[in-house]
């Protein structure tokens, strides 16, 4: 699905990506865990292709397309997909209006036919009611005076909406309680599939004992130090990343 | 005849005054952004009348010639009764000023206040080529709107002035509308009884090597409101000048605006609201979206007398610049002589947030789209102010139009 071949990432001139290697199978969920400033963010901007974040060496490959030269759009349209850590608050933008727009450009690009207004609805309100999103909300303009819960299960309803083959899901567990947690890991859960792939960037485990991974992986100093299966997350749970990121020097 | 004596001799007087300074320029406080003697160094000759097939074929061109309207049609300058379609009703009358100025208009006619010296009205009725003096009654409420049509072609100056009086209680919607022309000068009277209002929509494209200057000086009354909007577009140069005096309490004004500008357009919108009695509300929200090397400006000016307690003021002007060679300018000031006062004000300007563009594109959708969307995001906070129908749609239609040309998408 995807793979992650020595890739070398700078931002403004500044190395924050330093050889950083990753197969993604079909189906398979990983997390990648680390330390503020590790990189994680910076990794999941660079795969939606954010303009900025420079590529120095090595490559990616989604679905063995060399992703080098596509845009963000372009990213989408083949099935890539980023829940962001902050969603942007868009005053102007209804988000009904949004959904729609971003919906049919992506079928648009692939050479599907466009929803009409009424399948799109049909749609939208099947799966908003599993978030607990109300119509109200989706009237709204986009993100704008969401709640932090309100942001991440619209990010869920798009990525449900859009259905893509692989997600990276950027601290999605950051700025909600409990309940919201499990509200948005169930959206995740139902999602699975042996067809789709998962990249789940956290800094807590808490997001793990909802979304569990197949495979662990801490991210230190722009690098992988250390893969392991889900009770790897438990340890750095457990341990801390200091005595991980030593232990694995 | 007296009244046709009278507007002899206030044309004289405005002329002496327009004298004194001729064309404005930048050295003048309220010109500083936009220097009009250096565009046009001496006032053109006045324009030649133009042919009625050439105007009538103008005038069928207009964005607003398929929106019922009584409509009052200027080319260059000239009221053109012919190529008009009034429909006189007793509560509405519509005079030629070149047939001289009626008994009712005389007490208002080159009497309305500007609350700054205003030289482009004294050279607009200096140089008066046409005017209308328009009277709607007492509770009178016209439902078709009143449009303004002026075409303009060639070469030469056109100078034209109107004078709108609604009385207590009337009710009325203007469409002003402005096409070519190398120099177009009006101005307009309004004086708003009390608890009278006016819906006013002004559209002026302009194109490269076209220059119209626009004032507009309002008196309004006790309850009475005015809710202006005005869309400039295009690479020439305009400068729209609003000038509100409230004399009565519980008066109103929301005046609105959108530029789009590309080429070396320039798009000036210049206010000031007096605020010298009690109570009153100044509500001003202008929006420039700049392409190719144009230039936005807002400066508005708030004054507020002593004694004006409870006035509400709200300015905003934003620019989004839509090159890196355009440019944009916002003076918002505010004068307050008067301690129980709400008055705030606010300007910005800058480029598409990176954060949202990438957002969008993220989520699947092109960059030209993306940046089509908040643009017009942008204005959805300005735009979301013009009324239902017609006019309005054609305005929103015509933004939408504009952006393409600014390079705005």
């Amino acid at each position: 699905m995807l793979t992650i071949d020595d890739i070398h990432v700078a931002v403004n001139g500044k190395e924050i990506i330093k050889g950083l290697t990753l197969e993604i199978r079909p189906g398979e969920t990983h997390a990648v865990m680390g330390p503020n400033g590790s990189g994680k963010s910076t990794l999941s901007y660079f795969l939606a292709g954010r303009e900025g974040y420079e590529l120095t060496a090595g490559r990616v490959l989604f679905r063995g397309e060399d992703v080098a030269g596509l845009s963000p759009d372009q990213r989408v349209a083949r099935g890539m997909f980023l829940a962001m850590q902050y969603p942007v608050e868009i005053p102007g933008v209804a988000t009904m209006t949004f959904l729609r727009t971003a919906l049919n450009a992506q079928r648009r690009a692939r050479g599907e036919k466009e929803l009409d207004a009424s399948s799109f609805l049909k749609l939208v309100r099947k799966h908003a009611a599993e978030l607990n999103i109300s119509d109200d909300m989706l009237k709204r303009p986009l993100n704008a005076g969401f709640s932090g819960g309100e942001k991440k299960r619209l990010e869920i309803l798009q990525m449900t909406l859009f259905a893509p083959l692989f997600a990276v899901l950027d601290e999605t567990d950051s700025g909600l309680d409990i309940d919201a947690l499990k509200l948005v890991a169930d959206g995740v859960n139902r999602l699975k599939s042996p067809e789709r792939s998962l990249l789940v960037i956290t800094h807590y485990q808490r997001l793990l004992s909802h979304i569990v991974p197949d495979h662990v992986h801490v991210l230190a100093g722009g690098r992988i130090v250390k893969s392991g299966g889900k009770e790897l997350a438990l340890e750095l749970e457990a341990r801390g990343y200091d005595h991980i990121i030593k232990a694995a020097a | 005849m007296g009244a046709a004596m009278a507007i002899d001799g206030l044309k004289a007087d405005a002329a002496t005054r327009a004298a004194i300074h001729g064309v404005p320029h930048r050295r003048m406080e309220d010109w500083r952004y936009s220097d009009l003697r250096r565009l046009v160094p001496e006032l053109p000759q006045a324009a030649e009348a133009l042919v009625a097939d050439q105007a009538q074929a103008l005038v069928a061109q207009d964005a607003f010639a398929g929106v019922a309207a009584i409509r009052l049609v200027f080319a260059n300058g000239r009221f053109v009764p012919a190529l008009s379609a009034l429909s006189p009703a007793p509560a509405l009358q519509i005079a030629d000023l070149g047939q001289g100025l009626p008994d009712w208009a005389v007490p208002h006619f080159g009497q309305v206040k500007h609350p700054v010296h205003a030289p482009m009205a004294d050279m607009a009725l200096a140089g008066m080529m046409g005017g209308v003096a328009i009277r709607i009654s007492h509770n009178y409420r016209l439902e078709a709107p009143l449009h303004l049509c002026f075409v303009n072609a060639g070469e030469g100056a056109c100078h034209a002035r109107v004078l709108i009086v609604l009385e207590t209680n009337a009710h009325a919607t203007l469409i002003e509308s402005h096409s070519g022309g190398r120099f177009c000068n009006m101005a307009t009277e309004l004086v708003l009884g009390a608890n009278a209002t006016l819906t006013q929509l002004r559209h002026a494209p302009m194109a490269a090597g076209e220059t119209s200057v626009h004032t507009l000086s309002a008196a309004i009354h006790a309850g009475a409101a005015l809710n202006q909007f005005v869309m400039a577009e295009g690479a020439g140069f305009a400068r729209h000048e609003t000038g509100l005096s409230f004399f009565g309490r519980s008066a109103r004004a929301q005046l609105s605006g959108v530029s789009v500008l590309s080429g070396e357009g320039h798009a000036d919108m210049t206010t000031i609201a007096d605020h010298a009695v009690r109570q009153c509300t100044s509500d001003q929200m202008f929006k420039a979206v700049a392409g190719g090397k144009s230039r936005a400006i807002y400066q508005g000016r708030v004054i507020v007398r002593p004694g004006a307690d409870g006035t509400d003021s709200r300015q905003l002007a934003k620019a989004l610049l839509a090159s890196p060679h355009a440019e944009a300018d916002a003076k918002p000031e505010l004068e307050i002589h008067a301690d129980d006062v709400t008055c705030s004000h606010g300007a910005a300007v800058g480029d598409l947030d990176a954060d949202a563009l990438f957002y969008l594109m993220a989520r699947g959708i092109p960059v030209a789209q993306a940046r089509t969307m908040l643009t017009e995001a942008f204005l959805a906070e300005v735009t979301s102010r013009l009324p239902e129908g017609a006019a309005a749609d054609i305005i929103r239609a015509r933004i939408s139009a504009a952006l393409v040309d600014a390079g705005a998408p």
